[in-house]
């Protein structure tokens, strides 16, 4: 009663200062106006790790001491299928003059320009390698060249494919630079030819991430308002309740992205589809408050506008409170994931829903006293049928129900067990989007796209035993100069991991040390360890920098394989390839006094899925606790609490069984949707028993059920109507796991529809 | 590559059949050096101007105390039988390389720069050899033992002799044993080969 008392003297403050509460709510929304337009997005690896991950503490030290850069791989299939004909080669040349003029590229490498030691016929190595020369030296031996270059390990699989039909271009970039520029330029200059060639690498998925976040965040944006406007229209007829949904929402969306802004988050790839679910959450609230209102004004005929908004806003203050707060508990879920920008987006949501629940209300009760509506209004429901038939069902089809509960049920458990995660980056992009089709063609023909690393580090030499002579220590002293780094022992392992990862299945291209040992055999000389401690201390800088630095650290006593790994495989298991990898590995290693690490973009994905996965689980149970905590503070019942908990499991286990079963891998945006959809779901159970409650004072169980779907059922009805066409918008998108994610929590929504409809008023039944 | 092992050959041809006194190290290299250029160039079959460079050069070098040093520490692990193999595998191994390059010194010359007094029981002779018009240095390190001086190590284009051996024999070591470093010094697989 107290809090009655309260609540009515805030709401009645409202009610009775509109205007200024209005303003006051302007002032705030320009606020954060300005700041959400500052809200950036962020799709590198980076922005998707947190921050006690080893690997990435790994990951992070691998760029520091490799000279490692990122690229872009451009792949030509010229049609006619000659990549070393004249023309081709001419037609690479013009293109890497082009691309090598913009900004941010560092350098290029293809067939037209890579360096050849052995392809001028009757020349020494020595002579060849003084000449420097490449396929369109004039002295070079075009057989010798192709000859050269395909079996060269540094071109293999990286300038040329297997098949010689298609040859990559490598554009090294620049650190430091935007790449989204001189993506779009080569882009550009790629679609100024008709002939048939293709982009890929790691910055351009990352940069059509941000692009397909970017346009989805504006398409959603513009496409959920206008369908908001025209399902309110039609479900209400009264543009003044179109007008509200609109404001209500749009006021939301922008202070939830300014305070995203003003914590410094960036928008990534798991949070994107934060405009959806706010859009979401403040709609069910809207149509709640509205279909409320229209019922207060049927039932309190002679009351004022301002008794009737502050009866309404009291009527729903408790339900709409649980309901957000269920929400927000789904999301402080997220918290555990202990992956920066899922913590972002669980903390913003929790804020989100806060600040949908409280400027709902607010701007609800204010924008109702500042317009007319007329007390005639009626609003078409357009599901009546709908609900007399589900409540019939719900009354008169008890072992029908449950039968089918149970077999849902039975489902569920047999669909879970073969529910899996996956992070294909190729399959993040729709079938026949441009950059799948580029994607797909360079990572079967030109060695793979996502990087696998293997950093082997040696154990420090035992100097306590060794003998204690003046020639001794003269020699251990001269072994720690750099150029005796090559050891036949460092060799013997290069060679061991890199011959490992050519019999594996998934990995594409292969670059080590073992890969300049195979490049000497190919010029004819032994490579053991004084060839490499001669070339080491003769080479000039750039040489050693392609063919040492990338793939030895002399001053952390390490050797670097850099694989490419095959992401369009189907049957590739990201996380059991990486398991085995460790562990075949360790096997390899088993005698070698040695330690060594798996790392790459490939291990920080798997990751951030792993964790995310084994988070979500982890705080799954602790999700679903607390929600049916708050159930029974709610409904002040265990059998209530029981039943809204039973009759909100049953969809959402379904929808991924239906998953496991279909095979559909759930992906690092798809993995949150159970606790998202959780949080949201149960707001039609929190609604409906509240009603139910009510109408089972003056009512038996089975009119009070028939009362509560006409009334609350409407709500219910409209609200779920309008979440699922809004996570349906996100179909259009291009992002495949936009797509999913808007199907998948559609599906849930749907069916805990139903199940808020029938099975939950048919246990309430129970006596 | 070639360059490398012109060196590492003119550097064995070096070998000498006497100890040398300190004074005489650089006029006595200059001198066998000479001859053994001669010998390289009367085109006869590689293995006896092979033998006659080595009885040229033989006791210059210490091969004792390189087939040591190039097995450290496990070297004192063996008794003396297997010591004395082992250095007579170790010897041969050079000789089979030099032997095998022999060609290819044919139209170098190699020249005593001078030498230097890097610390009282060091002193290293720097030679420099001109392949396809590139200057190299080979470096032949010197200890005294019983008065005179014995080659110890030789640097070749900077790489050591020794520190290449003791290399691999470790890692040979490490997988295989001793007994794999005696399979391999028999086999004739070792250092450097074109």
């Amino acid at each position: 009663m107290q809090k009655n008392n309260f609540l009515s003297l805030i709401f009645s403050g409202v009610i009775n200062h509109y205007r200024l509460t209005l303003l006051l709510c302007l002032s705030i929304f320009l606020f954060f106006l300005f700041f959400a337009f500052r809200i950036s997005i962020d799709a590198s690896s980076e922005s998707l790790v947190y921050d006690d991950n080893q690997n990435y503490k790994t990951y992070e030290n691998i760029v520091q001491n490799y000279q490692g850069s990122d690229f872009l791989l451009l792949a030509y299939t010229p049609k006619s299928g000659d990549v070393f004909s004249k023309d081709s080669i001419a037609f690479i040349e013009e293109l890497l003059q082009k691309i090598s003029k913009l900004d941010a590229v560092q350098s290029t490498l293809s067939i037209a320009n890579a360096p050849l030691l052995k392809s001028i016929k009757d020349f020494s190595l020595q002579d060849n390698i003084k000449a420097n020369a490449n396929i369109l030296s004039p002295q070079i031996d075009i057989n010798l060249a192709k000859e050269e270059i395909l079996n060269n390990p540094f071109f293999k699989e990286n300038i040329i494919s297997e098949d010689s039909k298609t040859a990559g271009i490598v554009v090294f970039l620049k650190s430091g630079f935007d790449y989204s520029h001189t993506i779009d330029e080569i882009k550009k200059i790629k679609n100024s030819y008709k002939d048939e060639m293709y982009i890929g690498g790691v910055p351009l998925i990352v940069d059509d991430i941000v692009y397909y976040i970017k346009s989805d965040l504006l398409v959603y944006t513009l496409l959920l308002g206008l369908i908001l406007a025209v399902v309110m229209w039609l479900f209400f007829r009264n543009l003044s309740f179109v007008i509200l949904s609109i404001v209500v929402c749009i006021f939301t969306l922008v202070i939830s992205s300014g305070i995203f802004a003003l914590l410094g988050y960036k928008i990534t790839i798991v949070s994107s589809n934060y405009i959806s679910i706010l859009f979401v959450v403040n709609i069910s609230l809207i149509i709640h408050l509205i279909v409320s209102y229209l019922e207060n004004i049927k039932k309190y005929k002679n009351a004022d506008k301002k008794r009737l908004i502050l009866i309404t806003a009291l009527q729903k203050t408790t339900p709409s409170f649980y309901a957000v707060a269920t929400t927000m508990i789904g999301f402080l879920g997220l918290m555990f994931a202990n992956i920066m920008p899922i913590v972002h987006l669980g903390v913003v949501m929790a804020i989100g829903v806060l600040v949908a629940l409280i400027f709902t209300f607010v701007v609800f009760m204010s924008f109702m006293m500042l317009v007319r509506i007329p007390r005639e209004v009626e609003f078409v429901s357009l599901g009546l049928r709908i609900l007399e038939f589900s409540s019939n069902i719900a009354i008169n089809n008890k072992l029908r129900i449950y039968f089918v509960a149970f077999l849902c049920v039975v489902f569920s458990v047999y669909g879970i067990r073969y529910l899996s995660v996956e992070n294909s980056f190729i399959n993040y992009f729709k079938s026949g989007s441009e950059i799948k089709e580029g994607l797909l063609v360079i990572d079967e023909n030109l060695g793979g796209t996502i990087p696998l690393e293997v950093i082997v580090k040696f154990a420090t030499n035992e100097t306590k035993d060794s003998i204690n002579d003046e020639f001794e220590s003269e020699f251990e002293e001269l072994a720690k100069e750099d150029k005796y780094f090559f050891s036949e022992e460092k060799l013997r392992i290069a060679k061991k991991i890199h011959e490992y990862f050519l019999e594996n299945e998934y990995a594409g291209s292969i670059l080590s040390l073992h890969s300049v040992s195979l490049l000497l055999e190919e010029l004819g000389l032994k490579p053991d360890g004084f060839t490499f401690s001669f070339l080491y201390d003769n080479l000039d800088e750039s040489l050693k920098s392609q063919l040492f630095y990338p793939y030895a650290n002399i001053q952390q006593d390490e050797l670097r394989f850099v694989v490419r790994i095959l992401d369009s495989s189907s049957s590739l298991k990201r996380d059991e390839f990486i398991k085995q990898v460790k562990l075949e590995l360790a096997n390899i290693l088993e005698s070698e006094n040695v330690s060594f690490e798996v790392n790459g973009l490939m291990v920080l994905y798997n990751d951030l899925l792993q964790s995310l996965i084994s988070s979500q689980v982890d705080t799954l149970l602790f999700v679903m606790l607390i929600i049916f905590v708050l159930f029974v503070l709610v409904f002040r019942s265990f059998k209530l609490a029981i039943i809204a908990f039973v009759a909100n499991m049953i969809p959402l286990c379904v929808v991924f069984g239906i998953l496991g079963i279909s095979g559909i891998s759930l992906d690092i945006m798809t993995a949150t949707i159970a606790a998202i959809s959780l949080g949201m779901g149960v707001d039609h159970a929190i609604h409906y028993i509240h009603r139910y409650k009510e109408e089972i004072k003056t009512n038996s169980k089975e009119t009070a059920i028939r009362n509560s779907h006409k009334s609350i059922g409407n709500a219910m009805y409209y609200t779920a109507v309008v979440i699922i066409i809004g996570f349906l918008t996100m179909t259009s998108s291009s992002f495949v796991p936009t797509i999913y994610f808007g199907i998948i929590t559609s599906a849930v929504m749907i069916l805990m529809l139903i199940s808020s409809l029938i099975l939950l008023p048919r246990m309430l039944l129970i006596k | 590559m070639k360059k490398v092992f012109v060196i590492l050959c003119c550097a064995l041809l070096c070998v000498n059949l006497y100890a040398l006194p300190f004074d005489s190290i650089e006029s006595e290299m200059k001198a066998r050096i000479d001859k053994s250029m001669k010998i390289v160039k009367t085109n006869k079959d590689s293995k006896i101007m092979a033998d006659e460079i080595f009885a040229l050069f033989d006791f210059m070098f210490d091969y004792e105390l390189m087939a040591k040093l190039s097995l450290s520490k496990e070297y004192n692990n063996l008794d003396n039988r297997q010591k004395e193999m082992f250095v007579s595998y170790y010897k041969k191994s050079l000789q089979q390389n030099f032997a095998s390059k022999l060609e290819l010194y044919k139209d170098n010359t190699i020249e005593v720069v001078g030498g230097e007094q890097i610390k009282e029981n060091r002193y290293n002779l720097t030679a420099s050899i001109v392949i396809d018009g590139a200057l190299s240095y080979i470096i032949f390190k010197f200890y005294p033992k019983n008065n005179d001086w014995l080659i110890y190590d030789v640097d070749i284009i900077g790489i050591s002799v020794v520190q290449t051996y003791r290399s691999q024999f470790a890692d040979i070591l490490k997988s295989s044993g001793i007994d794999g470093v005696f399979d391999r010094l028999k086999s004739g697989e070792l250092f450097a080969e074109e």
